[in-house]
């Protein structure tokens, strides 16, 4: 494990270094494209300055590191409030809405994948693979168009766009169902495919044979020796996906026009807002490397066999 | 029963301010126990008359238009700054114009210039000097008091980069000729001019660059004056999420300076949610979450019989054009630029990139602009057999040139028409596709840089024909005159352009000035912007004629 945090440390200080020079790496220059064609050149200067861009560029990665480090991922010319707070702002949307999708890709995918390896062969297994695959080729923003249009045009029972009053949670709620579904369609039929797949190899396992001979019940045989052993590389997966799902969720925050850190990212970069692009990617990337390094660790706490290796 | 009732009480509000539909009324009153009949009672008490989803609540009211609850707008963009010296997006427009006021401002609907916030307003006749008399007793937001003759010498000395300290304000220009303003007594004062400046009567004092900020606020506020911006208008700035939206609220303490020329504000809140995405506005629209938006060219068609839309095409004063640079030994041919300009199928481009919704263009002014239109400008159609006889002139039978287009859907569609109509001439052209970064980048290097050929781009412009004519001129080869043309008359005509006092002089010159541009055969103009707007028929829309929409006037219909 310590060779696992010294390698994400390696990481994290790469990823910093290329969005300290992502700046450079880019034609075309950042100031006047955010300040337009009229701006005065003291004005140019100024925000040049401002951005540190008037310094010899390991003076700029230098600063980039260092403001990194005590929380200042630098200022949002065009609002003037700090980076850091826009993010923390857009962030926890963006991460409920990853969070929801993956608990709804889980609770739906999972007891599909259980009940087709329960039922091999059968119709129940079959109409199952089909819907799997199914799901798991339609894209997130498909779905959610798809979404929009039954259920907040024609029927209009659900919101559009935003995500609704924070302080009234389930108006919030209400404005989470058809993002988070659009998100998680994909991933229920992933997670049920894999599920599918882990169960059939577990309950084959001569430790199952040996359960039901003893005359444990089915559903204990199933849920609870079968499907802790099964479900391992699943948790994985769903590290993986969390931040797969965060970045993805970029697209479902566009279509639903709901405020989140992958639309942050996206409307940063298209109007070449590098503060904000930076910190953005920045948080995604230590998230993303977090998350993972979280689910090694508890990977490494449940598997019994990993243990013993280390 | 009582928690029933103050539940009853607190939809039957929230009805009343538009923040809930009639659907969502009646479900929610089904869930508090009240029958549908009942419910239905208490509905028509409110006078909710409106049968689509989510539409704003509708009243009568006194004079002028009906009134609105919350009017709901879709900003494409993020706000920028709410500053009048440093805007840097259509939506701060909207925004600070619903927010200021100026001395004059235009009457909405016309380029007719009023007085709003000057009882007086006399322009010299040498343009040298325009005193001006306050209207007494006018309020600024928020308690910073009443609006003086300080006001006004600090909102246009800002800009001008007069003031201590200096603001290097992105519209210094629109100032540019300010010697000082001399203030005479608490409501009275005299703007000094260094030079006579033409365009300061339609493009300076009446829009955002004439509007009076409150010296205090500014003083007080500092840097965070652009998240909190002080004005006397009919709306006062409420909240600002970024990159989500800003509320502005009807300002209760509103002085009536605009009562001559328009009825009370309508609307109790104005919400501008940012929805960059073309499809999501269209969602959002169509599901009741917006009562006005700006839509895609390709919705146009879709709405154009809708019952529950109205829509507006009005042409901007912004421009679409094909530059040819002058300076490239191929294209220094003037018969080589004719036979482009005369290949060039613009309807076939405006159909298929603009889907027929914006107007052509056949020179740099608009007629929506009011002053400088030459209705006689040409409208080169596409003759092949003429482009070939130039061409035979230009002793050229086949030859490569480049075009060099921002990387965006409409622009690559363009690019692809006139790639096909130059190829029936024998020019094979490279269509050179670049990110807006590089593609914007100066001096000298933008539009595919200093060997650039044809360049396909716009321009913005102000309501003043001074605006679109400054990036044409020879001091701004190498930077914006991205044909790199460059003649003397045009200059010296440019110049007397903006110290010409007299309308009916100043259109001979800019009338002049374009047939001098034509005869030079440097640009294929193609389009007017137009960006079209789909809104609710509940709702009165009023636009500028260049097609700004001015949601301080909008009403209940």
């Amino acid at each position: 494990m310590l060779r696992r945090l010294v390698m994400t440390f390696f990481v994290v200080v790469l990823i910093m270094t290329f969005l300290a020079l992502l700046i450079h790496l880019v034609p075309g220059d950042p100031v006047r494209l955010l300040l337009g064609a009229k701006a005065p050149e003291q004005l140019i200067l100024q925000v040049r300055h401002q951005m540190y861009l008037d310094r010899p560029v390991p003076t700029q990665v230098y600063y980039f590191f260092w403001n990194a480090l005590h929380g200042n991922l630098g200022v949002d010319f065009a609002s003037q409030r700090s980076v850091t707070s826009l993010i923390w702002a857009a962030l926890p949307h963006t991460i409920i809405l990853a969070a929801t999708s993956l608990l709804l890709a889980a609770v739906v995918g999972i007891p599909l994948g259980v009940y087709a390896a329960t039922h091999p062969g059968g119709w129940i297994d079959r109409v199952a693979t089909v819907v799997s695959v199914s799901l798991i080729t339609m894209p997130a923003y498909v779905v959610g168009l798809l979404l929009l249009l039954v259920f907040a045009v024609h029927f209009a029972v659900l919101p559009a766009t935003g995500f609704g009053n924070v302080d009234n949670p389930a108006d919030y709620l209400k404005h989470l169902i058809l993002p988070a579904i659009a998100l998680s369609v994909a991933w229920m039929g992933y997670l049920a495919r894999l599920v599918r797949t882990s169960m059939l190899e577990v309950l084959n396992e001569r430790y199952i044979y040996a359960a039901r001979a003893q005359g444990i019940r089915d559903r204990a045989v199933v849920y609870k020796y079968a499907l802790r052993n099964a479900v391992i590389p699943t948790i994985a997966i769903l590290a993986v996906g969390l931040g797969q799902l965060m970045g993805g969720a970029i697209f479902i925050e566009v279509i639903f026009a709901r405020p989140g850190l992958g639309m942050l990212i996206y409307n940063s970069i298209e109007t070449r807002n590098y503060p904000l692009v930076r910190g953005g990617v920045l948080v995604v990337a230590l998230l993303f490397v977090a998350v993972n390094l979280a689910s090694d660790f508890v990977y490494h706490w449940i598997d019994p066999r990993i243990r013993v290796v280390s | 029963m009582a928690q029933a009732r103050n539940s009853i009480d607190e939809l039957l509000q929230s009805l009343s301010r538009g923040s809930l539909s009639r659907r969502e009324f009646l479900q929610r009153a089904a869930l508090l126990g009240v029958s549908v009949s009942a419910a239905g009672s208490l509905l028509s008490a409110c006078g909710s008359g409106s049968s689509s989803s989510a539409s704003p609540s509708v009243s009568a009211t006194a004079a002028g238009g009906k009134s609105l609850g919350t009017l709901n707008v879709r900003s494409t963009l993020e706000v920028g700054f709410l500053d009048p010296a440093n805007w840097s997006s259509p939506v701060d427009v909207y925004t600070l114009d619903a927010i200021h006021e100026g001395l004059v401002s235009y009457k909405p609907g016309t380029w007719q210039v009023v007085n709003t916030l000057a009882e007086t307003f006399e322009p010299s006749a040498d343009g040298l000097s325009y005193h001006f008399v306050l209207k007494p007793g006018i309020q600024f937001h928020r308690g910073f008091g009443e609006v003086t003759a300080d006001d006004v010498k600090f909102s246009f000395e800002r800009i001008a980069g007069l003031t201590k300290p200096k603001l290097a304000a992105a519209y210094q220009a629109d100032w540019g000729a300010l010697k000082e303003v001399k203030v005479a007594s608490k409501y009275e004062g005299t703007i000094i001019m260094k030079t006579p400046f033409a365009p300061l009567m339609r493009s300076t004092l009446p829009v955002l660059s004439g509007k009076i900020l409150s010296k205090k606020a500014v003083t007080q506020l500092g840097s965070g004056y652009v998240r909190n911006p002080v004005g006397t208008g009919p709306y006062e700035f409420t909240q600002w999420i970024p990159k989500q939206k800003v509320v502005l609220t009807r300002f209760a303490g509103y002085s009536k300076a605009n009562s001559a020329y328009a009825p009370p504000a309508a609307a109790a809140q104005i919400v501008f949610q940012e929805i960059t995405d073309d499809g999501a506005a269209q969602t959002a629209l169509e599901a009741g979450d917006l009562d006005f938006a700006q839509i895609s060219t390709a919705y146009v068609k879709l709405l154009a019989n809708s019952p529950k839309f109205n829509l507006s095409r009005m042409p901007s004063l912004n421009y679409e054009w094909v530059a040819m640079n002058v300076r490239d030994p191929f294209l220094s041919n003037i018969n080589v630029r004719k036979a482009i300009r005369q290949a060039i199928d613009v309807p076939g481009i405006l159909e298929a990139a603009y889907n027929g919704v914006w107007p052509r263009a056949n020179a740099i002014i608009p007629q929506a602009m009011g002053l400088g239109y030459w209705p006689q400008a040409p409208a080169y159609n596409r003759d092949v057999a003429k482009a070939q006889a130039y061409m035979q002139a230009a002793g050229v039978s086949k030859a490569k040139v480049s075009l060099t287009i921002v990387d965006a859907a409409a622009d690559r569609t363009a690019a692809q028409v006139i790639q096909q109509n130059l190829a029936d001439i024998g020019l094979t052209v490279t269509i050179n596709i670049q990110d807006a970064a590089s593609f914007w980048a100066i001096p000298g290097n933008g539009g595919g840089g200093a060997k650039r050929q044809l360049v396909y781009n716009y321009y913005v412009t102000e309501p003043d024909p001074y605006w679109s004519m400054e990036w044409w001129v020879t001091s701004q080869m190498n930077l914006w005159n991205w044909s790199e043309w460059s003649n003397k008359q045009f200059d010296s005509l440019f110049e007397q352009g903006a110290a010409t006092l007299d309308t009916a002089k100043r259109q001979q010159i800019y009338q002049q000035m374009q047939q001098i541009w034509d005869a030079d055969a440097n640009m294929v103009w193609i389009a007017f912007i137009t960006n079209p707007y789909a809104y609710k028929k509940s709702v009165a829309a009023v636009f500028r004629p260049d097609g700004d929409p001015m949601f301080w006037r909008f009403t209940g219909a």
